[in-house]
């Protein structure tokens, strides 16, 4: 078991490593990256890899690894800002709804349901579509369809616990129901939360990358992932790294996101069956 | 009771094979029922950006029918821009504003219908109740048939170009009577008719095997529309098109490594450009066009991103033509100074910025030319460096954008001198009460230098007038030239009888043939 452990412990590091390494390389990428992100070298147009452009250049000139670096401030952040804001909306409607029951219970469950019942990425072209491609209005989009399953994912694991023994009794100690969501229940559901928050996390990345490349999110000239697919779609035959990098980009951060959720769970799990 | 239940359940597992297996059979000639055609049929398929939104000839859609070889004119022009003769077949002039026109005889409609002077007549009276531009351009005063084959056209004033007009797409010949009706496709009298037309997929057109010229060598072409150019080219490799227009230049070297494909090029009478919006607070004011048009890297532009197919433009037609021979005059002075006459200033983020607004500029371009956005890219990139802020957005209908949307700048690209005459664009461009006078230019120097343009019969004057209504423009700057793009397509070997001309209009002609 304690193998077991030291093995999950081992993949989990590498998830986290990638994703550590992947935020400090957004976070310093002005001294990381070689290049300007933006500088236009139409002289140096679709270069192959080379020591001065290590990814290559893009059909403006512009470094593609300078722009994959960059990238990561917008693709990786837009991630985290859109699972945050998921978190913020779900987690108090998901304690409430699945704490108090009831009416209020089953109308939010209608809801819930109503919005999963349209598939996620029609709804969300539809919304950038009214509101207009951009990076805020895509990020809105995404937090609007992504709400609905969090808390029918979180509320689920609510009602489970609100059947435990302990809650009957914390409540017949006559502790408020507040503190009865924050301190016996909010604890319980944290870890699921981090598993399926870091799963979310790589789908959401593929979710803003995909509305990019359909020219929905980051406009020209941002560094986006997605947008650099879109602008080297036109040039694969010809220059496919253009296309290769970003595209392995978005693999490696999607994959490291996977690795974490599930070596998380199954640390959960192999934690649990120790105790 | 379950017995019963189970069979039924059976039989309905057995009639779904069956179903299955018939769909998926093939007929005796080995193609499957869905795609049971005709395989001794000549056929090829082209794919061209855009789809006309009507098969009305005498609306915004004539240039599309025009390119699907269905439809004719008065005009033709020919390699080298002179109008030579179509459906008319020589004309002369009776007097300064009096045109007689004898017409091309056993020509009929698609519908079987004869062409007679009468059939003309109401065609071109069509056209011109139908479309401002066209009025314009022909100035009709009155029209009358002479015999059945002689049309007589009195026009209210000395129009000079009337012939090289007669040529435009959008006085196509139809027989009008052939419109009202709802169940069949427009009559007209190419060499191709219409088959079948399905809006924004394709357009299907068979041979005319009543045409009163050399008949098709192909029984039937299909037309594709294909918006997006990565998606065209990958169409014509996989075989799917024959042949495509409108190739993006950086993909020519994949269509010429194996041996599979021609591409062909020519130069063209088209210019790409880039249209500020005069109403806009942006560039109402001269100096900030001004500034924005220095920008432009014109050479690099056509050197990288054209890879040399085109040249850097200086004035809205192509040097192909004689009209075209303008000269720029640099401007002498900084961005910087440019920019401060209209009262921008720059601040501490250097961008320039005017009573506490920031300059942000919304650009439209579309997807159909696939070039016209990367140049969009690079002039948003310099203007950047240089303190505007510029927001690309990509429409898929340009012309329905400029009208309906807000937008400061726009890619545009047209054929300037597609009738062989400067008379058509300075018209529908620059006139102030032009519908297609879509960035609000307004000048009545050079309305009246274009009314007189129309009077002068004497090509020399005539091309050095309109030299001098488009200096007078430039100095206004209502557009930015940038490159005189060549023209380039790309068709499958199989296929012969393509011919690169500057004319976009004659691509599916009688002469393509497939060769296997």
């Amino acid at each position: 078991m304690l193998l077991k452990l030291k093995q999950v412990n081992l993949s989990l590091l590498i998830g986290m490593g990638i994703l550590f390494s992947i935020f400090l390389l957004g976070l310093f990428a002005p001294w990381i990256a070689p290049h300007d992100p933006l500088a236009v070298n139409l002289a140096a147009r679709l270069h192959s890899p080379s020591w001065t452009y290590p990814f290559g250049t893009d059909h403006l000139g512009r470094c593609i690894l300078s722009r994959i670096i960059h990238g990561i401030r917008i693709s990786a952040t837009s991630a985290f800002i859109i699972m945050f804001l998921t978190l913020l909306i779900s987690i108090p409607i998901a304690l409430l709804s699945g704490y108090i029951r009831g009416r209020s219970d089953h109308m939010m469950r209608r809801i819930i349901d109503s919005t999963l019942a349209i598939p996620d990425i029609v709804l969300t072209i539809g919304i950038v579509g009214l509101l207009g491609p951009g990076l805020i209005n895509m990020i809105f989009a995404i937090v609007v369809v992504r709400w609905a399953n969090s808390v029918r994912f979180i509320r689920s694991l609510v009602v489970k616990i609100c059947q435990e023994d302990y809650i009957f009794s914390a409540r017949m100690a006559g502790n408020s129901h507040y503190r009865i969501l924050i301190r016996y229940v909010l604890p319980q559901i944290a870890m699921p939360i981090l598993i399926y928050s870091a799963l979310d996390l790589g789908k959401i990345v593929l979710n803003i990358a995909g509305l990019s490349f359909l020219g929905l999110g980051s406009q020209p000239p941002t560094p986006e992932w997605g947008a650099m697919l879109n602008d080297a779609k036109d040039y694969f035959q010809i220059s496919p790294y253009v296309m290769i990098f970003p595209g392995l980009a978005i693999v490696l951060f999607v994959s490291a996101c996977q690795l974490v959720s599930e070596k998380l769970e199954k640390y959960e799990s192999a934690v649990g069956r120790e105790i | 009771m379950k017995k019963s239940y189970k069979h039924l359940i059976n039989w309905f597992c057995m009639a779904l094979c069956i179903i299955a297996l018939v769909g998926c059979s093939t007929n005796k000639d080995g193609q499957s029922n869905s795609e049971n055609k005709d395989t001794s049929a000549k056929t090829a398929t082209l794919a061209f950006p855009w789809s006309p939104s009507g098969l009305d000839p005498h609306s915004g859609d004539s240039w599309e029918i025009m390119r699907s070889g269905t439809a004719e004119t008065l005009i033709k022009l020919n390699e080298d821009l002179t109008p030579g003769p179509w459906l008319a077949k020589s004309w002369k002039q009776v007097n300064d504003t009096t045109w007689l026109f004898q017409l091309q005889e056993n020509v009929t409609f698609h519908n079987g219908k004869a062409l007679d002077a009468a059939a003309v007549m109401n065609s071109l009276q069509r056209a011109i109740d139908k479309n401002q531009g066209t009025k314009n351009l022909l100035k009709i005063r009155a029209m009358e048939v002479v015999s059945e084959n002689e049309l007589k056209i009195e026009t209210t004033e000395i129009n000079a170009a009337l012939i090289s007009n007669l040529a435009n797409p959008g006085t196509i010949i139809v027989d009008v009577e052939s419109l009202d009706n709802e169940v069949s496709y427009p009559a007209f009298t190419g060499a191709y008719a219409i088959k079948e037309f399905n809006l924004d997929e394709s357009l299907i057109v068979k041979q005319y095997e009543g045409y009163w010229g050399e008949k098709t060598k192909l029984d039937e072409v299909t037309i594709k529309f294909i918006p997006d150019g990565i998606t065209r080219l990958m169409a014509l490799q996989s075989g799917d098109v024959d042949g495509a227009t409108d190739i993006s230049v950086d993909n020519i070297e994949v269509l010429e490594k194996g041996d599979r494909f021609d591409v062909l090029t020519a130069k063209s009478l088209r210019t790409h450009m880039v249209m500020y919006n005069m109403e806009s607070p942006l560039f109402k004011q001269l100096a900030v066009r001004k500034a924005v048009d220095a920008l432009i890297p014109r050479q690099e532009i056509v050197d990288s991103v054209m890879k040399g197919k085109g040249t850097s433009a200086v004035g809205p037609f192509s040097p192909v033509v004689p009209f075209g021979q303008v000269n720029k005059e640099q401007e002498e002075l900084s961005i910087e100074q440019l920019m401060q006459q209209d009262g921008w200033r720059k601040n501490t983020d250097a961008m320039w910025e005017k009573d506490g607004t920031v300059f942000e500029a919304t650009f439209l371009t579309f997807p159909q030319r696939p070039e016209l956005t990367v140049m969009a890219e690079v002039i948003q990139s310099k203007l950047l460096e240089q303190g505007m802020k510029v927001n690309i957005r990509q429409v898929e209908n340009i012309d329905d954008a400029l009208v309906n949307e807000e937008w400061d700048l726009a890619m545009y690209s047209m054929l300037t001198a597609h009738t062989g005459s400067p008379y058509f664009f300075l018209e529908i461009f620059y006139k102030s009460n032009s519908s297609s006078n879509m960035n609000h230019f307004a000048s009545q120097k050079v309305d009246s230098m274009i009314n007189e343009l129309h009077q002068i019969t004497d090509t020399e004057k005539s091309t050095e007038l309109a030299i001098q209504i488009q200096e007078e423009i430039e100095k206004a700057v209502p557009h930015s030239y940038v490159v005189y793009p060549d023209t380039v397509f790309a068709v499958n070997k199989e296929l012969e009888g393509f011919k690169a001309l500057p004319i976009e209009y004659y691509y599916n002609n009688a002469n393509i043939n497939r060769t296997y």
